[in-house]
Parts: structure tokens; sequence; C-alpha cells
């Protein structure tokens, strides 16, 4: 396969028009980043920040917060899984299915990527609410004689509403793998006799592998470092976010929060590197 | 109040509904605040000193009362917050050194002052000073090492709120929220001082409920945990949270409450009342601070005096309903509101709805200290 040239190892020419955007990348990512590394090794007395080198707090993280740095985890991977097989649903019907209608479903999902974060929210507080829009149809059908209170205020409510809230950002990647996928490969499959089901499988997936992976990560990572959906829709149910943010406020200890931080960073990355690998291994025509 | 850019009216009322903690429910003004934060207020085309404050939204109005912005020539810019916690971080994240005036609830002040946040305040320089109620000038948590860090400026109380079509009876304690007819009813609001405040009482018959023996404050946060696992509907995020629950028909009581829950509840159309139950309650206190290294310190103390004289006071207690300090100002408030913060009789008000300090920084042997009470209440948090 033809490399494109930029793909290529940067010639030392390209390196001063890449200083501005690696400068920028150091002084606002880089840097930040590693100051907080370093305050994690730190500790605090009489409410003040002193130079240290202790792994105090990391055994603080594990043994307070590894229950719900295991919760998070496991929140994370559920609202990754789910958005991630409805956003390939979703891109797929837009590709191959959808027509000429496709363009107008991918603008919808563009279109939902407007609105702020906390409408959203609010407006799936709204929907499952008790006098909401499920409980009200619930009711109205004679399903249900009492509105369902465990539509709202639960892990459930988180993982709805994350989910929903990530879509768009998963379709759009796992639309771009699809779209780079030829029709004559498509055709040229189901000439020789695959199955619909054999050509999704072997030739489909695989090729938008890359894009599912990039769906997974985002949704994965977001997923974890949320703390605001989990407070108004959770209705109690914490994630390790809100005890991070809880550190850094009227915690006083900023090494302790950095350390959570740090900590939650270095095992989210290890599951999405292990993901990243089943999903290989399992796409793997 | 947060600041959050908005450009629609939906986005405001949104963001006030956002807000975190206990002003969260003032939250609203959140998203407006925000506009002010971005700077898009119109400013003076030539003022000569920016002034920089932080603060609930709605905190700002007596700072903007009369004529002393334009008369001390000073570009007035307010950054609105959910929390008082959001002040701590803005203050340690950078706020140093460019703030020139915050509001803060009293019982932080020692522990802001310890943490190097907080410029000591001259009393001299406040010529009000001694006009203000006796009672909180004497609170000892607005000092620090014999020096003052904190001008009392309003307060309110932590009442239980209750739905009248929704209770038999009014509740006459805390405790009366776990009775069966009250399972999954009960509004809780993951106000860490603010839960300590009452139920460090309710629990252990102390009136300083937040200060406890570790074992008294485990007490405490395992009745809590009980409430929450078997009684409450959810542990709200904000008491606008709250007063939409009981607007909604949700929460018919309440494990913590603020008057002005009431009024927000009574703007979705719903009615709640509150009450002080047997055991009493706890009070808030919010303070005028000036921060570290605050760049106009004169000008600070102006504001500050400015912000406590009779007429300030007077605007600020009738638009937020809120009780006031400077005796002075009483006798030009409404008398509605003179009765119902009992301005007559502070110290029985006091009796029932009691000031108390945090949690202290060290170890004594014997007082759990506030590190034991963040640890507890992440229990709390957990369950």
């Amino acid at each position: 396969m033809n490399r494109l040239p930029l793909s290529g190892r940067p010639r030392l020419a390209q390196a001063p028009l890449l200083a501005p955007a690696a400068i920028l990348w150091i002084v606002l990512f880089a840097l930040p980043l590693f100051s907080f590394l370093v305050f994690s090794f730190w500790s605090v007395r009489a409410r003040i920040m002193r130079p240290d080198f202790t792994f105090q707090n990391y055994v603080a993280t594990i043994r307070e917060y590894g229950d719900v740095l295991l919760i998070t985890l496991g929140m994370g991977l559920i609202i990754a899984l789910a958005t991630t097989v409805l956003a390939f649903l979703f891109a797929y019907a837009i590709r191959f299915r959808a027509g000429r209608y496709g363009d107008m479903l991918l603008f919808i999902t563009l279109i939902a990527l407007f609105g702020g974060y906390l409408v959203k929210i609010y407006a799936w507080k709204s929907i499952l609410g008790r006098d909401g829009i499920i409980n009200g149809f619930l009711m109205w059908t004679g399903a249900i004689q009492e509105p369902l209170e465990i539509l709202i205020y639960s892990h459930g409510a988180i993982v709805v509403t994350l989910t929903y809230f990530l879509l768009p950002f998963a379709i759009l990647p796992i639309y771009g793998s699809l779209r780079a996928i030829p029709d004559d490969l498509i055709e040229a499959a189901s000439d020789l006799g695959a199955s619909p089901l054999q050509v999704g499988r072997d030739v489909v997936l695989p090729l938008c592998e890359r894009g599912l992976g990039v769906a997974f990560l985002l949704s994965f990572l977001i997923s974890v470092g949320d703390y605001v959906t989990p407070r108004f829709v959770g209705g109690g149910a914490s994630m390790m976010g809100h005890f991070i943010e809880t550190q850094f406020s009227f915690g006083f200890n900023w090494p302790k929060g950095s350390a959570m931080s740090f900590t939650l960073l270095a095992t989210s990355l290890a599951l999405v590197i292990l993901c990243r690998a089943l999903l290989r291994r399992m796409l793997r025509p | 109040m947060t600041s959050r850019p908005t450009d629609l009216q939906a986005m405001a009322e949104l963001s006030r509904r956002s807000a975190i903690s206990r002003r969260g429910l003032m939250g609203g003004a959140a998203g407006l605040g925000a506009i002010a934060g971005l700077g898009l207020q119109t400013r003076p085309a030539a003022a000569s000193t920016t002034m920089t404050w932080m603060g609930w939204q709605g905190y700002e109005t007596p700072i903007k009362s009369g004529s002393f912005l334009a008369e001390n020539d000073i570009d007035f810019q307010p950054t609105f917050v959910a929390s008082n916690e959001e002040i701590i971080t803005k203050l340690q994240a950078g706020g140093i050194g460019k703030t020139d005036l915050i509001t803060m609830y009293f019982g932080y002040l020692p522990i802001m002052a310890e943490g190097g946040l907080l410029e000591p305040i001259d009393p001299s320089k406040v010529a009000q000073f001694g006009d203000l109620i006796p009672q909180f000038n004497a609170q000892q948590s607005i000092r620090f090492q014999d020096k003052l860090y904190g001008v009392p400026w309003n307060w309110g109380s932590l009442p239980l709120m209750y739905d009248p079509a929704a209770v038999s009876a009014v509740p006459e304690s805390w405790l009366d929220i776990k009775k069966p007819e009250y399972k999954g009813k009960v509004a809780m609001v993951d106000d860490p001082l603010g839960n300590l405040l009452v139920w460090g009482t309710v629990v252990t018959g102390k009136p300083m409920g937040t200060l406890l023996t570790r074992e008294e404050l485990a007490k405490v946060i395992d009745e809590m945990i009980d409430i929450k696992k078997n009684h409450a509907r959810a542990f709200f995020a904000t008491y606008g949270d709250m007063a939409d629950a009981f607007a909604r028909n949700e929460v018919a009581v309440s494990a913590i409450g603020w008057e002005a829950v009431a009024v927000w509840a009574k703007g979705k159309g719903k009615e709640i009342k509150y009450v002080i139950p047997k055991e009493g309650t706890g009070m808030f206190m919010d303070c005028l601070c000036i921060p570290k290294d605050a760049p106009h310190q004169d000008l600070s103390y102006k504001m500050i005096n400015h912000v406590i004289s009779p007429e300030p006071q007077k605007v600020f207690a009738t638009e937020q309903s809120a009780g006031i300090t400077n005796l002075k100002a009483v006798p030009l408030l409404p008398p509605d509101l003179v009765q119902s913060y009992n301005y007559g009789d502070i110290d029985g008000f006091m009796t029932k709805a009691r000031l108390q300090p945090v949690p202290p920084s060290e170890f004594d042997g014997t007082t759990a200290t506030y590190d034991d009470f963040l640890t507890e209440y992440a229990r709390l948090q957990k369950a």
C-alpha cells in the first residue's frame, strides 16, 4: 500500500512548521499534566502542599477508593460497550442501508452534537422522571399503575444518559471507517459466496476496527472521567471523578487528588489496551 | 453560583438548577453569572480600577447598590460560584493575587487562613464592625491565631422541609423522616458540612454537632447511610434539585434544608413549608473576606464598609430574603422579615439553629478532625 507523504518520518525541514503546535501541546497539555504527576508524590500539612516524594497518596487511593475505582471502570465499560454497539449499528445503516437518506441521518447525528451537556442531562431527567414521558406512557397503556421510581436516580439512568450523550462522538469515527471500505470489496465477497453475515463479520468489522477502537476509547474515557452526570441522574451513585473533585476543593489535598487522577488514568489506559487487544483478536478473520 | 456562558433564557434556568451545593439552588443565577464572568457585561468606559469579587449570584446586589462603584471609579467584575468549595478551588488555582473580595461560609475561615488563602482583616478599618450582631462577631471561627479573617454579612438556617399536602402531621423530630410513611420520599442533599451541622446533633445529642469523637462521627455517618439506603428518594446534588423534587411530588420530607428551597418550589407552583425540629439545626453565616495578596486592599475595605452599611444591607435582605448582620439596618426591614429572622431574640433563635465551627485541623486526642470527617463523609457518598 502506498503511504501518503506526510505519514512518513517528518523531515527536518518540516520541524519548524510543527513547532507552534508542539509548543502549544507542551505548554497547555504536557507541562500541566506533568506538574500534577509531580504533585501526586507531594504531601499536605496544614492545608498547604509540601514538596515530598511519597507513594502514600497512591496507597490511600487504592485503600480508600479501590471500590469506587472498580465501579467507575465497570460503568465505563458498560457505557462504552453500549455506545459502540449502538453507534456501529447506526453508522452501518447510514453507510449501507439508508440510501439517499444517509446524508440526512448523518446530519441528524451532527445536530445531536449541538446543545449543551447540561441540557441533555436535564432532558433525560425529564424523560426518566416520575412524571416523565416513559412513566407517562407506561401508565397510559395500563402497563403500570404507579410510576417506576427505578428509572431515575440509579446506575441505569447514568448509563442511558451518558450513552445518549456519547453516541454522536462514537458514530462519526465508525462511519469514517465504514466510508473507507470500497463497495467493490463488499461485492467481491458476496460474489465469492459470502453470506451477508459473513461479509459483515469477515470484511466490514475487521476493516472498521480502527473506528470501533476510537469510538470505544472516546466513550470509555469520557465516561470514567465524568462526575456531573452521576451526580444529577445517579441520585448519589458517585463515580471516581466526584471524589477527585472533592480532594481538589474542600479537601485541600491536591496531591491526593492528583494521585487519584493518575490512578484512574493508568487503570483506564490499561483496560483500554486490553480491550483493544481483545477486539483485534475477535475481529481477526 | 457558577459562571457559564449562555445566550438563552432556558440555559440560564438550566444553569440555575445545575449549581452544586447549598446555595447551588441559587444556582440558577449561575448561567447569568457566567455571562458576567465572560465579560459580557457593559463596562464603564474609563474606570480606573478593576475590582474582582467571588460569591453567590445575588450577593453582588448590595455591592452595586447606591453610588459606591461610581464614586470610587470601580469597574466591578463579579465571578459567581456554585459552592463555597469552588471559591477555595479558584483561589488555590491562581486566584490569589488577583481577587479583591470573596464571600465565604464562616466555618471555613480558619482552614483557609491556615492554608494561606486569606489576608487578616484590621477591624479598625471596618467602621461599622461594632454595629454587627455581637453573637456573630464573637464567633471564634471568624478568627485564626487571634486575627480576624471575616466580617459577618448574612445568615440563615437549615430547617426540615416538608410538603404539607403529603405529611399527616408536621414533623417534630428529624427522626420523623424515618417513619414508614416517608419511605422512599426523603430528600437528601450532598452538602457535606450542612449534613454534619444537622445530623451531628441529632445522633449524638451534642449541641455542637461538628465537634465529635471519631466514634460519634462514625455513628452519625452510619445513621445517614441508613437514611440514604432505606429512606431516601435520592441524594440530590443541589438544593435546587431538592426543590424540583418537591415540585414533582417525588419527596415529602427532607433530611436537610434551606429556607430558600421553599421560595424556589413556590416558583414552580408548589407550596412547601419548613420547621426547626426539637433537636434544633445548623445555621450558616457568610462573611466578607479579603483573599491573600488582594491587589486593591484599600478599596476592598471600602467595599466591605459599603456592603455592611444599613442601606445595602436592606437591599440584600429584601431582595434575597436573607438574614443580615448590621443591627442599624434592622429597623429599615419589612416587619415580616424582622419576624421571620427573629432579630429581637437572636440568642433564642441561636438555641434552635446553632452556628458551629468546622471540625478542627489537628487531632487533640478526642475530637475528630476535618480530614476524619472527609474520610467518613466519603463513606456516605459511596453508600
